[in-house]
């Protein structure tokens, strides 16, 4: 009442704000039902208030835990290439980043890093097939004297080989001989179309050395390349089919988009060891009335020409090509076929 | 008559004033129920306008589980009432608020003094634990017997880590009476099933109680998982069995303080205090490169970034279960270790790295890789089976993949002693010259 009298345009408003207040409040008394569904909701208001702040709540991580994440992200950040390197040479800690590159004087393939350390001036220009523009002669002989003695080393393995297909008399590996064999590919990636994806279908690798695109034209298999690469292989196997004859007019342009995908790999890593599978041809049947595919033997010299010339060695498989180790489509290989390429690709790689 | 018609009289009298008076409801009342009805209708409306509007979750995070989504209607799925079924999965995962309403219903519930949800109890101070159901023994059986296959197949050493659970280390915390199965007994009719083969067994409850005054906490207090903390303190006795020594200083490393595990999201009790997760950073480095069935290319970390930062950073180990991974280290000339395992060994792998030159990892669970090429490329000088006893006593996926792997033996009959010819030359020896490159 003191204050009515001290101020009194504000009080009269306030009493009645509060008469106002008491009605409600003595109706909400008169009824029990009114009040308790008034204090049910309340309480859910706020519980619902409460669980949803409560939610965002826990998403806020702590400052107390920054240093252990650091040493998460420290490593993560991780250069495995160069972990490989400290690997293989018995167990020097990887510090830092600054490790220098390429340091395996003693590998035979050493005379194939000059040739793309860049990888960026050897990507072929238009027209130009041959991705070796940087080398010097020296390696080039160097390069090709090595490519000589595997190929020589190879010729002299492979006669039984030879034999299994000349008699096709193949037997299909033991899982003892194909255990050894996925050793021998342990560090090696086969890459390309339909014609890998075989490899990994028939079950000689396991999708962590097998990367391909069905169908595929070699130009557009970049990404295989990077996801082959990522896995530090020592060797690529490329092995692509008659795609490329659909895909590309000419041979050139073939050869052409083969040194490029050639050159990512060298880019990546200029020490791996590449090898091309040749493009096999189509069946004879096929090739009857597909002429489009019967132009592959072109194709295939374009990229024997292209190996030549570049740290590449082209792996030729001609000679196990046999009318009666096709599938019915006239462009694929049954398992035979595969067994036989397992174990001659092994003699590169051994 | 008279008293009839006199009683007939009041009773219509009655009525009519229950009619004037609208059954007993003032017109103050009458206002305020009109309102109420008012305020449900929008209620009701406004949730399902909410959940036309607000778009739909891909995953639930806190239970760690895919949503359904809109089912997609035809004549047939109307008719069979499967789009009727899958409907009403798809309104009870897409309600607006699902969340807040599954915590405040697990709220409502250990308010009442529900002490158990989805086979977690809510223990003291809050600790979750989950329970162990009853074994079935024809599963102890099979696994142990594909184990028994196994060891005959391929001549290594063999040993089998069992960690025991919160439920059985950390007993003291569990509410009065709270029924549960004994990992005691379980533990050991599995060692006394493996002895006949020749596998080491090691029961970490021994272990663990003689830790259990020294590291605090043993188990994550929201998750099914025991701590790195736990792990590291039973070094020594994993190392015994592997015929390893313990050497080396490892430091802990808090790498997150707000970590709320599996066991908080599969009951739905909420914990006001959060999880500390630590990773054991050794005083001397080791080079690892780690590849695996469902990861690109090789990296050089076992711990996951991504993981870390999920809604589930007990990932950071290992960013996962993985069906294979594949380690090798600059440890070279320490041979090879081959581990089946579930999630409890995820944290526990770092603590290897320094003893072998390479380690293969299977977690038979998402295992689709072939096991017996695997065996044949390499001759291990360690097989491990490393489980916790909750997970192992209801896993049927290590007996199967076994199982798969003694049929393709026994329909290739190999010559006796396998693992000498693995990694040597095979039949067609002239093949192949010169060593293996690797």
């Amino acid at each position: 009442m003191k204050k009515q009298i001290s101020k009194e345009g504000t009080v009269k408003k306030g009493v009645r704000k509060q008469a106002f207040l008491k009605d409600s409040l003595s109706d909400i008394r008169n009824d029990r039902k009114k009040l308790t569904i008034l204090v049910f909701y309340m309480i859910f208001g706020l519980l619902l208030l409460l669980f949803l702040i409560s939610g965002m709540h826990r998403k806020h991580s702590s400052k107390a835990a920054a240093e252990g994440e650091a040493y998460i992200t420290a490593e993560a950040a991780k250069d495995p290439a160069q972990v490989l390197q400290a690997i293989q040479a018995g167990g020097t800690a990887v510090a830092d980043g600054n490790q220098a590159d390429g340091q395996n004087t003693g590998d035979p393939a050493s005379g194939l890093q000059a040739v793309t350390a860049d990888g960026s001036q050897a990507v072929a220009g238009e027209g130009g097939i041959s991705p070796n523009q940087g080398m010097t002669d020296a390696n080039q002989a160097a390069s090709e004297e090595v490519e000589n003695a595997l190929r020589a080393q190879v010729q002299a393995q492979m006669g039984p080989l030879a034999a299994q297909i000349e008699s096709l008399e193949i037997p299909l590996l033991s899982p003892e001989q194909l255990a050894y064999y996925q050793q021998v590919f342990a560090n090696t990636v086969v890459v390309g179309d339909s014609m890998a994806q075989a490899v990994y279908d028939y079950g000689f690798l396991d999708g962590n050395h097998v990367y391909f695109i069905r169908g595929e034209a070699i130009g557009n298999l970049g990404g295989q390349v990077d996801e082959a690469m990522a896995m530090l292989p020592s060797s690529v196997i490329f092995f692509s089919g008659l795609n490329g004859t659909d895909y590309y007019e000419t041979p050139e342009l073939y050869a052409a988009a083969y040194a490029e995908r050639i050159n990512q790999v060298l880019a990546i890593n200029p020490n791996t060891k590449v090898f091309v599978c040749s493009m096999t041809p189509p069946s004879n049947e096929l090739a009857i009335y597909r002429e489009d595919l019967a132009r592959s033997p072109e194709y295939d010299a374009a990229l024997q020409a292209l190996c030549a010339s570049s740290p590449a060695i082209y792996m030729d498989l001609n000679w196990m090509v046999r009318q009666q180790l096709y599938l019915p489509d006239g462009i694929h290989f049954g398992e035979e076929f595969y067994t036989v390429w397992m174990q001659y690709a092994a003699l590169f790689l051994s | 008559m008279i008293t009839k018609q006199t009683n007939n009289q009041t009773i219509k009298q009655t009525k009519n004033q229950n009619k004037k008076q609208g059954r007993g409801i003032s017109p103050e009342n009458k206002r305020f129920y009109k309102n109420l009805g008012r305020i449900f209708a929008i209620f009701f409306c406004g949730f399902f306008l909410l959940h036309v509007i607000l778009p739909d979750g891909d995953m639930s995070a806190s239970e760690k589980r895919m949503l359904n989504r809109f089912p997609s209607i035809s004549k047939g799925s109307v008719f069979s009432g499967s789009f009727g079924e899958d409907f009403e999965e798809y309104a009870s995962d897409q309600m607006p608020f699902r969340d807040a309403f599954v915590s405040l219903k697990t709220f409502a519930d250990s308010v009442t003094g529900k002490k158990e949800s989805q086979g977690v109890y809510r223990g003291k101070g809050g600790f979750l634990i989950e329970k162990m159901n009853e074994p079935d023994p024809a599963v102890l059986e099979t696994t142990t017997e594909a184990i028994r296959k196994l060891t005959g197949m391929y001549p290594s050493s063999y040993s089998f880590v069992l960690v025991p659970n919160a439920v059985s280390i950390y007993k003291e915390k569990l509410p009065a009476f709270a029924p549960t199965a004994s990992q005691e007994a379980y533990s050991a009719a599995l060692g006394e099933k493996l002895a006949p083969a020749g596998v080491q067994f090691l029961d970490l409850t021994e272990a663990l109680m003689a830790a259990k005054e020294t590291v605090d906490p043993l188990y994550y207090r929201t998750d099914h998982h025991w701590t790195t903390q736990a792990a590291y303190a039973c070094r020594p006795a994993i190392d015994g069995t592997l015929g390893n020594p313990t050497e080396g200083n490892w430091s802990p490393l808090l790498v997150s303080d707000s970590f709320i595990g599996s066991l908080a999201s599969k009951s739905g009790f909420s914990s006001r205090k959060t999880d500390s997760i630590y990773v054991y950073v050794p005083e001397t480095p080791v080079n690892y490169l780690i590849s695996g069935s469902s990861r690109e290319g090789k990296q050089a970390s076992l711990y996951s970034e991504e993981g870390l930062k999920s809604n589930d950073p007990y990932t950071v180990f290992l960013g996962g279960n993985d069906g294979y991974l594949h380690i090798e280290t600059d440890q070279a000339g320490k041979g090879s270790l081959l581990v089946f395992k579930d999630s409890y060994f995820n944290c526990y792998l770092p603590f290897l790295l320094h003893e072998y030159e390479t380690i293969d990892v299977i977690d038979p669970r998402y295992f689709c890789d072939d096991l017996q090429s695997l065996l044949l490329q390499n001759q291990y000088r360690n097989v491990l089976f490393f489980y916790d006893v909750n997970t192992f006593s209801e896993d049927t996926s290590l007996s199967l993949v076994l199982g798969e792997l003694a049929e393709k033996e026994e329909s290739t009959v190999l010559p006796e002693g396998v693992s000498d010819t693995a990694g040597t030359v095979p039949e067609q020896g002239e093949l192949v010259t010169g060593e293996v490159e690797q």
